[in-house]
């Protein structure tokens, strides 16, 4: 409750615009790990409250999130909506990790934690090792996006991983695996946190004190199979189109709307649950050919320097597992020139991306 | 003193049960439409082709091969510290065009190999429920 209430404070304070004048909150929680719209508005004081949602499950839904809030605003059901995401990943009852207090084993779960694949990073696991088969991705490749994102993280005071992590490719390749072919370094970090961000009519933001950050386009997809991804990501596994996933689907919507190219995006803030889930992104959405994703992100293009900077602030796997909004908030301080040490200089042209698997969408944010 | 360590048992359906019900006789059980032959996984209660409720549950040969796998080397629940390094894979049946989620036996971990051979086994968990376990068919992988 603290951390969901603190982040929607903070985030007022730095607009400029009064709590109070919140009217509409849009969130979502996993398992009932977060806090429900109506406590925060409670323990805000907000005094008009007119909308509020919350959705279920996890990271797929952020770019839901924010076209829910435009959309609430566009048909004159709020002014002001707050999206945030709030959770005790590390201390609650519900662990990302599924280490938490009870398994469930109902649903889709009954075929898969009985058996041993017990939590996330096996059933991702599952599916890098058959990306390697099929298109001969290797450890270094995975290695390229970890250490990406441990070094972008040691410039963010926010980040868990400032301070630690791989420093090298040898000391990436020399740790011991979690799950073949990860290392703790390629998965994301559990954390208890809460950030969350404003969205507003663009005349209202363009009277507040920070830059305003505009949308360009909002789309999502979901595959055929969607529940073949499942509550726990594993049934992509076993799916009729297995490596293929949503982006693939939305891309062109996505840019078509925006109006932009690939190659206009100056910072992308990509769903890294996993070191795997990247490449499939770069694949799936057209910023390299089907299979390439690995040697993408290995020829340096995906750094700060790059042709594609990827998770200036360290991504899930190193900034910290705050579901994916956090990837929103990185890629607006880049857009208005805010994010400190860790400012891709001159980004104009930013997008984030929700969800790496059969259900997920993204969002081209710029400014002007 | 002994700490007893619960294991997961499946918690089934009336759109899974079918499956549990035949693990119980060691025997593996998919379902099908009953109407247009399509071969549902996850088992859910109707035809994503067809859209029919009339369904039957079939038995497998349980023989099929390895379309992914992984060895787990953390175990982030009790029941598996036990375990560890043990390997999962998803396995592509040799009768039906399904692949399940699968656990593997008797082999070095690590040393799995996509396209590899398996066959079904099964293990008593307790006087009620089974779990199905795959192991190299012929004794290699």
């Amino acid at each position: 409750m603290s951390l969901a209430a603190e982040a929607v404070l903070k985030a007022s304070l730095d607009a400029g615009i009064d709590v109070k004048e919140i009217d509409g909150i849009v969130t979502y929680q996993y398992n009932n790990d977060s806090i429900r719209p109506q406590e925060v508005a409670q323990a805000l004081g907000l005094p008009g409250m007119r909308f509020w949602i919350e959705n279920w499950l996890g990271g797929t839904v952020g770019a839901i999130l924010l076209s829910t809030a435009v959309m609430a605003i566009n048909a004159g059901m709020a002014n002001n909506v707050v999206v945030y995401r709030s959770a005790r990943h590390k201390s609650g009852r519900v662990r990302i990790g599924g280490s938490g207090a009870s398994a469930d084993t109902g649903g889709l779960e009954q075929f898969l934690v009985p058996q041993g694949w017990a939590n996330f990073f096996t059933s991702m696991a599952g599916q890098a090792v058959r990306h390697m088969h099929d298109y001969g991705t290797t450890e270094e490749h995975l290695g390229a996006i970890a250490l990406n994102a441990y070094g972008n993280a040691q410039l963010n005071d926010r980040a868990v991983a400032k301070g630690w992590g791989p420093k090298s490719m040898e000391e990436y390749l020399k740790s011991p695996y979690i799950a073949y072919p990860f290392r703790r370094w390629d998965f994301t970090s559990e954390v208890d946190g809460a950030c969350a961000y404003l969205v507003t009519s663009a005349e209202k933001a363009g009277s507040l004190k920070q830059k305003p950050v505009y949308i360009s386009s909002l789309a999502q997809a979901a595959t055929p199979d969607p529940m073949h991804y499942g509550r726990s990501a594993h049934y992509d596994l076993i799916g009729d189109n297995p490596v293929r996933g949503a982006g693939s689907y939305y891309a062109d919507d996505l840019f078509g709307a925006a109006g932009v190219s690939r190659d206009d995006i100056d910072v992308l803030c990509a769903y890294d649950h996993s070191s795997i889930a990247v490449i499939w992104e770069l694949e799936d959405l057209g910023f390299c050919a089907k299979g390439e994703g690995g040697p993408f992100a290995a020829s340096g293009a995906i750094s700060r320097t790059g042709k594609l900077p990827v998770n200036p602030g360290g991504g899930l796997i190193a900034e910290g597992y705050l579901h994916g909004t956090n990837l929103v908030i990185d890629a607006v301080e880049n857009l208005r020139g805010t994010a400190g040490a860790r400012q891709i200089p001159d980004a104009s042209v930013g997008m984030f991306v929700s969800g790496a698997g059969p259900v997920g969408g993204s969002g081209i944010l710029t400014v002007r | 003193m002994d700490v007893q360590v619960p294991v997961s048992l499946p918690v089934w359906d009336t759109d899974t049960l079918g499956f549990w019900e035949g693990a119980h006789n060691h025997q593996l059980m998919v379902k099908r439409c009953a109407d247009c032959g399509y071969v549902i996984f996850p088992f859910t209660p109707l035809c994503r082709r067809c859209s029919s409720f009339n369904q039957d549950w079939v038995q497998s040969s349980g023989r099929g091969l390895i379309y992914t796998w992984t060895t787990v080397y953390l175990s982030t629940r009790p029941e598996f510290v036990k375990d560890i390094p043990y390997s999962l894979a998803a396995v592509e049946l040799e009768d039906f065009p399904v692949r399940i989620p699968a656990r593997l036996k008797g082999v070095e971990p690590g040393a799995v190999h996509i396209g590899a051979r398996v066959e079904v086994r099964f293990e008593d968990l307790t006087p009620e429920v089974s779990l199905p376990y795959w192991i190299p068919a012929g004794g290699n992988i």
